[in-house]
């Protein structure tokens, strides 16, 4: 694997540990599981975080996949 | 189909799959933020919880017992949230009205967290009863976290197999814009 393969993977699992843990953060389904906030807010910072990580981890993605299916089949 | 394929397959469908997923719940927590009426808790009193009650006779059940009182802990906090504005209205529904072997069933609702100097912590906020199973409103006039507590009176006139054992109290809370 080259550097630049190997800088996408780490660059894409960080996006996507962000996109999942923001995820939680803004999911109304997650704050079931705390005492209920009235009425409920979403901090502007995580928000903000939960769109920059699924634009990234989703850009990533599919950088990964054109890789991936751009790559010659061993002879 | 070749792995390689198969993986770049699969990483193009993560990249669709992602926004959808945020899509949905960027969607659904906007509705909730939106949302002015909450349903809090959902609470269930069961009568087996309370143990054995004779006909006529009268038990009140606290959450820490003592002077001839049942001692029962999940009484203690069983309503807890936290407001970010003032004036937040607590609404509790009941289906008290519907227990018919009961001459007496008083939950005594409590505060035993509060915020502000409105409320002081063992008043009490409301009181359900058979004849007046719904409260309109509790005022959470300051932002920050309230708890009550529960006390239940009860006095059955018949114990009878077939009688309603549970009491269910829905609680609501509804923010003002």
């Amino acid at each position: 694997m080259t550097l630049k393969k190997r800088t996408l993977h780490t660059v894409f699992i960080a996006v996507l540990v962000t996109w999942v843990v923001s995820l939680l953060a803004v999911s109304p389904s997650t704050s079931s599981w705390m005492t209920p906030t009235i009425p409920l807010t979403i901090n502007n910072y995580i928000l903000t975080l939960f769109v920059t990580a699924t634009g990234l981890a989703s850009a990533t993605s599919f950088f990964l996949g054109l890789d991936q299916l751009k790559a010659k089949p061993r002879e | 189909m070749e792995k390689k394929s198969l993986i770049g397959a699969l990483f193009l469908l993560l990249s669709i799959s992602i926004p959808v997923v945020s899509a949905f719940v960027y969607e659904s927590a906007q509705q909730t933020v939106t949302q002015t009426v909450v349903e809090v808790a959902t609470i269930t009193l069961q009568n087996s919880a309370l143990g054995n009650i004779d006909e006529g006779e009268t038990k009140t059940y606290t959450k820490t017992g003592g002077g001839g009182d049942v001692e029962l802990a999940s009484l203690g906090d069983a309503i807890s949230l936290t407001t970010t504005k003032a004036s937040v209205y607590l609404h509790l529904d009941s289906d008290l009205n519907d227990l018919t072997d009961y001459s007496t069933y008083n939950i005594v609702v409590k505060f035993s967290a509060v915020e502000g100097t409105t409320y002081s912590v063992g008043e009490t906020a409301c009181t359900l009863s058979l004849t007046s199973a719904d409260h309109s409103s509790i005022d959470l006039d300051v932002a920050g976290t309230w708890a009550f507590d529960f006390e239940l009176t009860t006095t059955a006139s018949s114990v009878d197999a077939n009688s309603p054992t549970t009491v269910t109290i829905i609680v609501t809370a509804e923010s003002t814009s």
